[in-house]
């Protein structure tokens, strides 16, 4: 019997096609608008956490800011070269009160220096080269792979090695034509040999490697000194440690941890707020929190969308059942019960809305796939990727409209007096 | 044995504070089953009322209306409709077949209705379209046809279900003289299969190939004659 009155509907629906169309196109686009919108939220967020657990999530990220410095000093006099030289930051005496234990569980914490202004080799300059001291450990705090060759080592920096590992591309262009490993090449005068070549995909404290020389940091503070002079301006910055990056073991929660670094930091820097704490953990949970209103709203933007495409086709359907009165009044004759009339309006409007439904689904994974593709065409697009939940909900939802809003007219179609129907024009 | 017996049956409409309106003021007459019966009137005079009655489309305000054997007054409005669909066949005077079914389809719709499956539906509905002739239109629409052939394919719908009255409402009131013999030809035959045939019209000389005539003045039965007694089966 119900299979009989949905192949009733579907030919009616299909009779007046068109209408039909018409009526669920409401449906239609506010499913697929939900399916769009989610799998674009849902692309969205993969891709942002992707970028922040490229950070590590078990890390917390210390970077010295250098706070706003006029050129002028308060006498009026031209700046002196000491006073031109900016100290600010983090010093080895937060770090040791950052390994405290009171601070809490830290499995290792790597200090990154950025030292020197020029890097030659041979005659050539290479502007975008950027040097670092560091310790053996970053790889293990950090995604770095090697390439060829070795990592930094303890005795390197016992020692005071003039040695190098070179991100890929700087590599490759300090040395085009030989092999980089044994190669020598020239930061600020002194003279550096290449040990080892990063992946291309090496990532430190989230930003790519490409272009990055780590050297062991013991040399590089008896070589460069504390103090780094920009050439353009003149000016220079003096920072004992300029990043810091601290790994939680695994059961620790790195944002307890990372409350109590910020206390230890704010005793030395809460008026300079030179330093700048990052969580990677902390961040992944405020885009969570924040996927969760957007989600909220989403959802609440699709109910509007579905309750307005289901007043619609409520509207239609009690113009429809005004039209069809005398075929009510006909059917009430030839033995119809008004529980079978109003059935019949009630799946009949079910159906256009669960048609609308598969459509808009349809729809929607259409425009799921059109932004994908265009994502790789252009950058600042994120890929759009539907998951069965939102789907399936969306589908429920507009056939829920549909039995929600079907309901009146049913009822309003149920309840003709068949004698009054039948004299209907 | 009474196919269907009235006893001071009346049907009143009471619409807000508007004076009530009488429509049949007591009415008792019995229908012996397998009678043809001609219903007359002047416009008003409860004609409608009383077929709406007679076809268990309304209840009366009084009296009690018995349908072979059964009070209709105690039957609440599902059991109505069971009533209608098993035991009455509708013909009306503007065919009401509906417009978007086929032929077949629409013969089909009182089975429909009781449950009957699709192939049993099927098979019923062209045997009731080929013993009125149609068996070659079962897949037009009604617009497709003629008068005669839509009051034809009204007829096959109402004798589906193997109804024991059937109701005719000026069934040829919207035809010509010669679609309107083959429909009475048809009622006939329908009548000499045993069937009860009740029909109301205007014309007298539809009227005189019954074999009762009611005629209905003002709400009440005016006269009751037996006019076709020769054609008593």
């Amino acid at each position: 019997m119900l299979l009989d009155f949905f192949r009733l509907s579907l030919n009616n629906l299909w009779r007046h096609r068109a209408r039909s169309l018409l009526t669920a196109l409401g449906i239609i686009i506010g499913v697929a608008a939900v399916v769009c919108m989610a799998g674009y939220g849902e692309g969205s967020k993969r891709a942002e956490i992707a970028s922040i657990q490229a950070l590590g999530a078990r890390n917390i990220l210390l970077t010295s800011v250098k706070p706003p410095l006029s050129s002028v000093t308060p006498d009026g006099n031209e700046p002196s070269k000491a006073s031109r030289i900016a100290a600010y930051g983090l010093t080895d005496l937060d770090v040791l009160r950052i390994l405290t234990p009171e601070v809490g569980p830290i499995e290792r914490a790597v200090p990154m220096q950025r030292v020197g202004s020029f890097v030659y080799c041979g005659p050539l300059q290479f502007p975008q080269a950027q040097a670092w001291g560091t310790l053996p450990e970053l790889p293990q705090v950090t995604p770095i792979t090697l390439e060829r060759g070795r990592f930094l080592c303890d005795t390197d920096g016992r020692m005071l090695k003039n040695v190098a590992v070179l991100g890929d591309a700087l590599a490759a262009q300090l040395f085009p034509l030989q092999d980089p490993l044994g190669g020598c090449f020239e930061i600020d005068g002194q003279s550096f040999s290449v040990v080892g070549v990063l992946s291309a995909d090496s990532r430190a404290a989230g930003e790519p490697t490409h272009f990055a020389a780590y050297l062991p940091l013991e040399t590089a503070r008896a070589r460069f000194g504390r103090a780094r002079m920009d050439p353009n301006t003149d000016t220079g910055d003096q920072v004992e440690v300029e990043r810091l990056i601290v790994r939680v073991p695994e059961n620790a929660d790195p944002s307890e941890v990372t409350g109590r670094i910020r206390r230890v930091v704010d005793y030395a820097h809460a008026a300079s707020k030179d330093v700048d704490i990052r969580v990677p953990m902390e961040l992944i949970r405020q885009k969570e929190h924040a996927r969760r209103i957007f989600t909220v709203l989403m959802v609440l933007i699709a109910g509007l969308s579905l309750l307005v495409g289901g007043i619609g086709i409520m509207n239609i359907m009690l113009a429809s059942v005004v039209e069809r009165t005398r075929e009510i009044g006909v059917r009430r004759a030839l033995g119809a019960t008004r529980r079978q009339i109003g059935a019949q309006f009630l799946i009949e409007t079910t159906t256009l809305s669960g048609i609308g439904g598969v459509l808009g689904v349809a729809l929607g994974l259409l425009g799921c796939g059109i932004i994908t593709w265009l994502s790789g065409k252009v950058g600042w697009l994120n890929p759009a990727i539907p998951e069965p939940v939102p789907v399936l909900v969306s589908f429920a939802v507009s056939t829920g409209v549909g039995i929600l809003f079907g309901m009146y007219p049913a009822l309003r179609a149920a309840a003709q007096d068949p004698v009054v129907a039948l004299r209907h024009d | 044995m009474y196919a269907a017996r009235l006893q001071s049956v009346t049907r009143s409409y009471q619409r807000g504070t508007a004076p009530a309106v009488h429509a049949l003021r007591g009415v008792s007459f019995g229908i012996p089953a397998g009678q043809y019966l001609a219903i007359m009137g002047p416009s008003g005079c409860g004609k409608s009322t009383l077929m709406n009655l007679l076809g268990c489309l309304d209840r009366p305000t009084s009296g009690t209306y018995e349908l072979h054997g059964q009070q209709v007054a105690e039957l609440d409005d599902t059991e109505l409709s069971r009533v209608r669909g098993r035991q009455i066949g509708f013909v009306f005077q503007s065919f009401n077949l509906i417009p978007q079914l086929t032929i077949r389809e629409n013969v089909e719709v009182p089975l429909f209705y009781q449950g009957v499956p699709a192939a049993a539906r099927r098979a019923r509905a062209e045997a009731a379209l080929r013993s009125v002739g149609l068996e070659t239109r079962l897949t037009h629409l009604p617009s497709e046809l003629s008068g005669g052939q839509m009051q034809r394919t009204a007829i096959a719908r109402a004798i589906v279900t193997d109804p024991a009255i059937l109701m005719a409402d000026e069934p040829c009131g919207n035809l010509d003289s010669a679609a309107s013999a083959g429909i009475l030809a048809l009622f006939e035959q329908l009548h000499a299969s045993g069937r009860t045939l009740i029909m109301v019209t205007h014309d007298e000389g539809i009227a005189k190939r019954c074999q009762r005539v009611l005629r209905l003045r003002d709400g009440r039965v005016e006269s009751d004659s037996l006019p076709g007694v020769s054609h008593a089966a």
